[in-house]
């Protein structure tokens, strides 16, 4: 059985001898080389550009997003108040531009989507517009309506005979 | 392109303090901190010279962390070069050998994390870090107890990797405990602590054999 001091002498050998190596001189030249060189290790290298390249990926799809061109907005016709008691009065001639096709109701597509292509508003040509001749409507007439008059039923209503009330004595005893 | 042993040597000569004339003073080396300062001032071959001051240790301390020589050269060269391209970062609270040290360490505790999920998948858990090379043993210490002391390293390897650590970087006499506490970002009574537990597994252990 070995005692105490042994044990701590025997420990201090063992991990003395797993510790007591030296790196190979080519160490030192290696690394001087790469500091001489400037370079990094290939792998971190390659994890740097892959990383870069997916950034700009990354912006280049944000940008085509935010700037890519609105959906025609549809406009539509303003409500006209009538003018109850008055026979409508028909409106001056007025022309109204649209373009063709705005009105189409638009498909969903079942293509997939390519974003980042942005067209520019299409100028419109004379060719495109047409001209929308106004609806001629009749006046309304207002006319009287005639109620009937409704005759007359006189009712009589019959007389009841209520027979007059008897109050009965109270017993005598509470129960 | 690597550099032969002769301009090393030529590097560490030019490195010597020069007096007022520029005559090299033969009886002082310059000290760390000036080899920084010239690193700093874009004087690459300085550097040399601390690598050469402290490959030593770097290497040692990714020994302790992963337990074999080719992983422990590949800890030690990145961490070299890492300390170059960050030596503007270099505070001076510690030491230069410290502060390449605390480099290594961070760099071989994360190889060996992955070593150990590599491991897991791969191979049974008890086979970590058993590849540890062994060192002849002196001729005395062979004739005395080379069984002995291989049963003692073999239950070294079996200890828990903190407790390991501790013993190992301790066992390496490159560092003081302190040095050693600070390089791994933990409390000195925590180190002595975890050398201390280490020991007394170890005779635990080595008691009921």
């Amino acid at each position: 059985m070995m005692d105490e001091r042994e044990l701590d002498r025997a420990i201090d050998t063992a991990a003395g001898r797993m510790m007591a190596q030296e790196p190979r001189r080519a160490l030192g030249y290696t690394v001087m080389a790469r500091v001489r060189q400037g370079t990094t290790p290939a792998p971190r290298r390659f994890v740097w550009i892959v990383a870069t390249a997916s950034l700009v990926l990354c912006g280049v799809i944000t940008i085509a997003v935010m700037t890519r061109a609105p959906s025609p907005a549809l406009s539509l016709p303003v409500s006209r108040q009538l003018a109850v008691g008055h026979p409508p009065v028909a409106p001056a001639l007025e022309v109204s531009v649209v373009a063709e096709g705005a009105m189409q109701p638009r498909r969903v597509a079942r293509a997939p989507i390519q974003r980042g292509v942005v067209r520019p508003p299409v100028p419109l040509t004379p060719a495109d517009m047409s001209v929308i001749e106004p609806i001629e409507t009749e006046p309304i007439v207002l006319s009287e309506i005639g109620v009937p008059q409704l005759a007359r039923e006189a009712t009589s209503i019959e007389t009841l005979n209520i027979e007059p009330l008897t109050i009965e004595p109270l017993a005598a005893s509470n129960d | 392109m690597l550099r032969s042993k002769a301009s090393i040597e030529r590097v560490t000569l030019r490195h010597l303090v020069r007096d007022a004339q520029g005559h090299p003073e033969q009886s002082r080396r310059m000290t760390d901190g000036e080899l920084v300062e010239r690193v700093r001032a874009g004087d690459t071959a300085a550097f040399g010279e601390l690598v050469e001051r402290h490959r030593g240790a770097v290497y040692r301390a990714g020994l302790a962390a992963l337990g074999n020589d080719a992983d422990a050269e590949d800890v030690a060269q990145e961490a070299l070069v890492l300390s170059f391209n960050r030596i503007d970062q270099f505070r001076g609270d510690a030491s230069v050998r410290t502060w390449m040290v605390s480099i290594a360490w961070r760099l071989a505790l994360s190889r060996r994390r992955r070593m150990w999920w590599k491991a897991n998948r791969t191979l049974a858990p008890e086979t970590e870090l058993h590849s540890l090379r062994d060192v002849t043993p002196s001729p005395e210490a062979r004739m005395q107890s080379a069984q002995f002391i291989k049963s003692v390293q073999q239950q070294i390897r079996l200890l828990p990797p903190k407790l390991r650590d501790a013993l190992l970087l301790a066992a390496a006499g490159d560092l003081t405990q302190d040095e050693i506490a600070a390089a791994l970002n933990i409390p000195a009574a925590t180190f002595r602590g975890r050398v201390r537990d280490a020991r007394l597994r170890l005779k635990a252990r080595l008691g009921q054999e």
